[in-house]
């Protein structure tokens, strides 16, 4: 056989077979399932995709509202903060006015015959068993001598002096407070811990 | 057009050109489920081509390839027994298409043939594909079309004379 009658043989092979209307139906099917398979497919990551961006704004939104917020509180605090120091500095002006002025001799020695006259009226009025008629506890003698010193040598004198029984108060002997000498000089000195 | 209607109008085209196709390079009327899987795999991998029929012979003879390998697997596991009544069962292309002396004689040559022969020979022969349609399905360079297509025609002469 020639090359030429070869080719021709060749090229003259039926190619007419036809695939059957059903299994061309039933392709057809597949390819349409397969291009919505594909779809879904598709879709999957992309629903993912917007569902992390929704997230990330999402986020992104509150802490910028916490952040916002945080800024809000804090502009509020600061001029609170600023009236309290206002406060303390009213208030230490008041304490200033409080204050009173520098005491001289006279008011020293009156101050101080007040002190020492209370004092005495409350231990002698002791009974000869030393018991202070008409007096139920030693609250009572402290708030007394608090009319005239300072909280801390009331309660001080209270306890040296004083003690409380059956709902009695005695006088305790012993040797008296010191008392300012009028007669003789003095220097005046300001003493915190004592402020008569 | 979607891919979908992209695919669809190739099938209603080609769909008929790929079976025969696959009918000659399998050697068995049985490739319906090829020509299937061909298009569902032009469908997942979908390309714009400007020559479709290519794309779906190179996409058929890579289906072929390994629908081949499969069943030659399966026919090594299965015993000789039933290797016989199954290759009894599947049509030849000589039967299908009623092929006359001349033909069957010469498709039974092609079919001996060393693989570059053959598949050259079906395609730039029997299916009348030109160098280049040939070359892009094969991968190969038209000039390699060239050269092995003429080595299996002196091939399959030689094979022809001595049959006559």
């Amino acid at each position: 056989m020639k090359k030429k009658e070869l080719w021709n043989e060749l090229r003259t092979f039926p190619k007419d077979r036809k695939i059957r209307d059903r299994t061309k139906m039933e392709i057809l099917q597949r390819i349409k399932t397969e291009s919505v398979r594909q779809k879904r497919s598709r879709l999957g990551p992309m629903f993912k995709k917007v569902f992390i961006s929704f997230v990330s704004i999402a986020v992104l939104f509150f802490t910028a509202i916490f952040l916002w917020s945080e800024v809000q509180m804090n502009q509020k605090t600061t001029p609170q903060t600023e009236d309290s120091a206002g406060q303390e500095t009213i208030l230490e002006e008041g304490e200033d006015e409080k204050t009173p002025e520098a005491l001289n001799e006279e008011d020293v020695l009156r101050i101080m015959q007040q002190y020492e006259k209370t004092f005495k009226e409350l231990y002698n009025r002791a009974n000869e068993d030393q018991k202070l008629p008409n007096v139920q506890s030693l609250d009572e003698v402290y708030e007394q001598l608090r009319t005239v010193m300072s909280a801390d040598l009331a309660e001080s004198f209270t306890e040296l002096y004083f003690r409380e029984e059956n709902g009695e108060v005695y006088v305790i002997a012993q040797d008296g407070a010191t008392w300012l000498e009028e007669d003789l000089p003095f220097d005046l000195e300001k003493n915190k811990r004592y402020g008569i | 057009m979607t891919n979908e209607d992209v695919v669809t109008t190739w099938f209603h085209q080609y769909s008929d050109d790929v079976y025969n196709f696959l009918i000659y390079y399998v050697g068995s009327g049985d490739v319906e489920d090829m020509v299937q899987e061909v298009f569902i795999k032009a469908m997942k991998h979908f390309k714009h081509e400007s020559k479709p029929k290519t794309w779906l012979f190179s996409i058929a003879r890579n289906v072929a390839i390994d629908q081949m390998r499969k069943k030659k697997r399966e026919r090594n596991k299965e015993s000789k027994l039933l290797q016989e009544k199954n290759m009894s069962n599947e049509e030849s292309p000589e039967d299908i298409y009623q092929l006359s002396e001349t033909k069957r004689e010469l498709y039974q040559a092609v079919q001996c043939l060393k693989k570059n022969y053959r598949e050259v020979l079906l395609l730039r022969g029997i299916q009348e594909l030109t160098i280049e349609e040939t070359a892009r399905i094969l991968g190969w360079s038209p000039n390699k079309v060239k050269v092995t297509f003429h080595r299996a025609m002196k091939t399959l002469k030689k094979q022809m004379g001595g049959v006559k």
